[in-house]
C-alpha cells in the first residue's frame, strides 16, 4: 500500500494544499474508475454512509477533510485489510523446508542422533522414516507443497472450524477433484492419521483387577484371574451349564500416558526447553521475594542432599495432583474417575501452571480409596527409572543430547485427596495429616464429631498468657505441654516399616495409635526421606471451608451456621 | 451443649427448652443481627469489581431468604480476603472484629503472588495465637479439621513457595476443560 499521510497531512495546510487537491483528484478518478454515478462519501461528515456523485465528493473532501482512519479505501474498490492478509499469509508462509520439515528434522535429532551407540529401535525408526519420505513427497507434479505439510493444514483447519469428520472426509473428496491428476492428497480422514500417526503421544491401557488389588501388568500381563481375590479380568457371562464364561470385555481399564516423553517434547521447541532452565537460570527481580517453588527451602535442601542430580538445570522436578473428577456432571451417576496430573515445576512462574505444561498421566476409574498405590504403579515405575536411569533427551536449546532425571518434588491436593494419596485416614481422631498421631482431636458427643478446639494452645511459646487462661478455652484446664516435633521423612519410613499387617487387611493399631491404610508408592522412591514437604495442603480448599464456615456463622443460615443447638 | 460442657461461657449455652417449645438461641456476640444482615447484603447488591477480578457477588443475593446463592471457592477468597473486614467492621464488637480481620490479613498475605521471607516466618508464630484468639470467641463445634489446618499453612509456604505454585486452581481449571470432551454412550 502506497502512503496515504496526505490524506491527514496537507488537508487544511496551505504549502502542500494544491498536492492535496490533486491527490483527491486522483483518489476521486480511482473510486469513479468502474463506471458507478454515486459512491459512499469520505469526508468526515458523511463517514462514508451516504452516497454522493463524484462532482459534490470533491466538494466535501476538500471542506471537511477524511474521515479518520480511512486509509485502507475498503468502499472504494479496495480489498478489506484482514482478508488480504490472511490470504496473503497463507501463500507467503508457505516454504516447504522451513515448517513442517524443520519440526521433523527436530524430531530426528530428538529421537535418533547421538543416542550412544545404539540403533534406535526398529518400528519407530521405520515409522519415521516413513513419515519423512511423505514429508518429502510432493502433493502432485506442479508444485513443491509436500504432502505432510498439506495433511497438516487441512487437519488444522479441521480442528480449528470444528469440522465433522463426514464434512472433512468430503471436504477431502473436493479438494482431490480440484487437484491435478496423480495428486496424493489422502481421499479421508482415516488416511490423513494414519500418514501422522508415528507423531503421536504413546497411550497404555492397563487392565485392573475390579476390586482393585493389582494391575494386569509385569508379570501378570497374561493372567484372567488374580489369584489373590479370584475375581475376573474380563466381564463374566453364564454359559448355560453353570459355568461361567469370559468375554473379551475387560473389567475395569487404566488409562496410563506416559508423562516421560510429554516431558520430552517440551524440550523439543527452543523456547520451553530455554525455559525448563528457568529455576536456575531465570531471572529474580526481587531476591528477598519467594515467586518460585524453587524459592522454598524445601528445593533448597533438596539440591544440597542431591547435588549430582540437581546440578543439572535441565533435570525436572514434577509435582503430582490428582482430584475427583465427576464426568457425568454433578447431579448425574455416583461415578467419579480420578485424573492424576504431572506438573513439571521448572518452567517460571507464569508458565507453570498454564493448561498446556500440566499433563495428563493417569485415569483412575472410580474411586481408588486404599488402592492408590496399585494404580499409580506405572506412574512411579517411570519415576523410579528416570531418577536412576535417566532417560536420553534431545535439547532444541543447546542441541545436545542429555541424560534427563525427572524426580516428585510434592503434590498439590484437596484434603480427601491427600488421604488416599499419602495412606492417612484424615477421617476420626486424627485427621491432620501432617501432625499424624501427635494430634488427637476431641470428640463432640452432642454434635457427633471431631473438633480441634483448644488443641493449638500447645503450639504456643511457653510463656504465652494464653496457656494460663482456665476461662476462655476448656474451662479450668491449664496447657503446659511442648509442640509436638514434627516427623522428618525418615521417621514416617521407619514407622511405616515397622507396621504389621493385619490378617484381612489393614495394620495393627489402625483407629488406636495411628490412622495408616496403605503404605504409599511413593516411598518407593529412594530419596522421598529428602523432601521437606512432601504433600501440601490446598490452600485453596482450606481457605474456603473456612471461609463458608465463617460465612454461616456470621450470617446466622440456618442450616450452615457453627453455632447451632449440637454447638 | 457441647460448649456446656467444655467451656464456660454461661451467655452462649443454650438452655433446654421447656416442655415441647422450640429451642432458643441466645444472641452471640460473633452474629450479625438481622436488620445488620440485611444492610449487608444490601451493601453486597452494589459492590463492584474490577474486570476479571471477582466473579458478580450481586447476581446470588437473594433477600428474602437472606442468603447468596452459588458462590464459588474463588468468591470465597475473595470475600475473606477483601470484603469480611470491611462487612463486619462496626456491626461486631470491636475485639471479634479485630481477630476476623486478622485472620483475612493472614491469608492475602499468604496468597501473595511474591512472598517474603520474613513475614512467612513472622506467620508461622502467628498462626497458632491467631488459631487460640478464634477459639476464645467460636464454639467448638466450629473447628473442624479445615480450621486446624491454618496452623500448617504458613510453614508449607516457607517450604514451597508461594501459593500459586501449589494450590488446585489450576487444576480443577484443567478438570473442567476435560467436562465437555466426556462422551456419555448410554444415552
Amino acid at each position: 500500500m502506497d502512503d496515504r499521510e496526505w490524506m491527514y497531512k496537507g488537508w487544511q495546510s496551505e504549502q502542500e494544499y494544491v498536492e492535496f487537491a490533486l491527490k483527491v483528484n486522483g483518489f476521486l478518478k480511482k473510486a469513479f474508475d468502474r463506471g458507478q454515478s454515486k459512491m459512499p462519501c469520505p469526508c468526515s461528515k458523511c463517514e462514508n454512509k451516504i452516497h454522493q456523485s463524484q462532482l459534490s465528493m470533491g466538494k466535501h473532501i476538500i471542506r471537511n477533510g477524511f474521515v479518520e482512519n480511512y486509509t485502507r479505501w475498503i468502499c472504494h474498490g479496495e480489498a478489506h485489510r484482514a482478508r488480504e492478509e490472511v490470504v496473503r499469509q497463507c501463500i507467503n508462509d508457505y516454504d516447504a523446508e522451513a515448517g513442517c520439515a524443520d519440526m521433523l528434522a527436530d524430531f530426528h535429532e530428538a529421537h535418533f542422533q547421538e543416542v550412544p551407540k545404539e540403533e534406535p529401535p526398529e518400528p519407530t525408526a521405520k515409522q519415521y522414516y516413513d513419515m519423512l519420505s511423505v514429508a518429502q513427497k510432493p502433493l502432485h507434479g506442479h508444485t513443491n507443497v509436500s504432502q505432510f505439510d498439506a495433511i497438516a493444514r487441512v487437519l488444522a483447519l479441521k480442528s480449528e472450524c470444528g469440522i465433522s469428520r463426514d464434512g472433512f472426509d468430503k471436504m477431502l473428496t473436493i479438494f482431490g477433484s480440484l487437484l491435478l491428476e496423480g495428486h496424493i492428497l489422502p481421499k479421508s480422514m482415516y488416511e490423513a492419521q494414519k500418514l501422522l500417526r508415528s507423531l503421536k503421544m504413546p497411550y497404555e491401557k492397563i487392565h485392573a483387577c475390579p476390586k482393585g488389588c493389582m494391575l494386569f501388568r509385569k508379570e501378570h500381563a497374561d493372567a484372567n484371574y488374580y489369584t489373590k481375590c479370584k475375581s475376573s479380568r474380563w466381564l463374566e457371562v453364564d454359559s448355560g451349564d453353570g459355568q461361567k464364561k469370559q468375554l473379551q470385555i475387560p473389567v475395569k481399564i487404566v488409562r496410563y500416558l506416559p508423562f516421560i516423553p510429554r516431558i520430552q517434547r517440551l524440550f523439543m521447541t527452543e523456547e520451553s526447553a530455554q525455559q525448563m532452565r528457568w529455576h536456575k537460570n531465570g531471572k529474580c527481580y526481587r531476591p528477598e521475594k519467594m515467586i518460585h517453588p524453587s524459592d522454598g527451602e524445601a528445593w533448597k535442601h533438596f539440591d544440597r542432599c542431591n547435588t549430582m542430580e540437581a546440578g543439572e538445570a535441565r533435570n525436572v522436578r514434577v509435582a503430582l495432583a490428582t482430584d475427583g473428577f465427576n464426568p457425568y456432571g454433578m447431579t448425574a451417576a455416583p461415578y467419579s474417575c480420578w485424573p492424576v496430573f504431572v506438573i513439571p515445576l521448572n518452567l517460571p512462574p507464569g508458565v507453570i501452571f498454564q493448561r498446556q505444561n500440566i499433563f495428563l498421566s493417569l485415569i483412575i476409574p472410580g474411586y481408588p480409596g486404599d488402592n492408590m498405590s496399585v494404580y499409580m504403579e506405572p506412574l512411579i515405575d517411570d519415576l523410579l527409572h528416570a531418577w536412576e536411569e535417566g532417560v536420553w533427551t534431545y535439547d532444541r536449546a543447546t542441541k545436545t543430547n542429555f541424560k534427563m532425571r525427572v524426580w516428585y518434588m510434592y503434590s498439590p491436593h484437596d484434603l480427601p485427596a491427600y488421604a488416599i494419596f499419602c495412606g492417612w485416614c484424615v477421617h476420626g481422631k486424627f485427621p491432620c495429616p501432617v501432625c499424624k498421631a501427635a494430634m488427637r482431636f476431641i470428640w463432640l458427643a452432642k454434635g457427633g464429631k471431631y473438633s480441634s478446639f483448644d488443641k493449638h494452645r500447645q503450639f504456643l511459646p511457653i510463656d504465652h498468657p494464653f496457656r494460663r487462661d482456665i476461662k476462655n478455652f476448656t474451662k479450668g484446664v491449664v496447657v503446659y505441654d511442648p509442640p509436638p516435633q514434627m516427623m522428618s521423612g525418615a521417621a514416617v519410613r521407619e514407622w511405616l516399616q515397622l507396621l504389621r499387617v493385619k490378617e484381612g487387611g489393614g495394620f495393627v493399631g489402625y483407629g488406636k495409635e495411628h490412622a495408616w491404610t496403605q503404605m504409599s508408592g511413593l516411598w518407593r522412591l529412594p530419596y522421598m526421606d529428602d523432601l521437606l514437604l512432601p504433600r501440601n495442603i490446598d490452600m485453596m480448599h482450606s481457605e474456603k471451608n473456612i471461609a463458608e464456615a465463617l460465612w454461616g456463622t456470621i450470617m446466622d443460615i440456618l442450616d450452615k451456621t457453627k453455632d447451632n443447638v449440637k454447638a | 451443649m457441647d460448649q456446656a460442657s467444655l467451656c464456660d461461657r454461661p451467655k452462649l449455652n443454650i438452655p433446654p427448652p421447656k416442655d415441647g417449645k422450640k429451642w432458643k438461641k441466645p444472641t452471640a456476640e460473633f452474629v450479625l443481627k438481622k436488620h445488620q444482615r440485611k444492610e449487608v447484603l444490601e451493601w453486597f447488591q452494589t459492590l463492584m469489581f474490577p474486570d476479571g477480578y471477582a466473579a458478580n457477588l450481586r447476581r446470588g443475593v437473594n433477600l428474602s431468604t437472606m442468603r447468596i446463592n452459588g458462590l464459588k471457592s474463588h468468591d470465597y477468597h475473595i470475600w475473606i480476603e477483601r470484603l469480611l473486614p470491611v462487612m463486619v467492621r462496626g456491626y461486631l464488637p470491636d475485639h471479634v472484629w479485630q481477630v476476623l480481620a486478622e485472620l483475612s490479613n493472614f491469608f492475602r498475605q499468604l496468597c501473595a503472588k511474591e512472598l517474603s521471607r520474613t513475614v512467612v516466618k513472622q506467620m508461622e508464630k502467628l498462626a497458632p495465637v491467631l488459631l487460640c484468639k478464634l477459639e476464645k470467641i467460636f464454639p467448638p463445634g466450629f473447628f473442624n479439621p479445615m480450621q486446624h489446618m491454618i496452623l500448617h499453612l504458613p510453614y508449607e509456604a516457607r517450604m514451597g513457595g508461594p501459593v500459586q505454585g501449589r494450590w488446585c486452581y489450576s487444576i480443577e481449571r484443567q478438570q473442567k476443560s476435560f467436562e465437555p470432551n466426556v462422551k456419555i454412550n448410554a444415552k
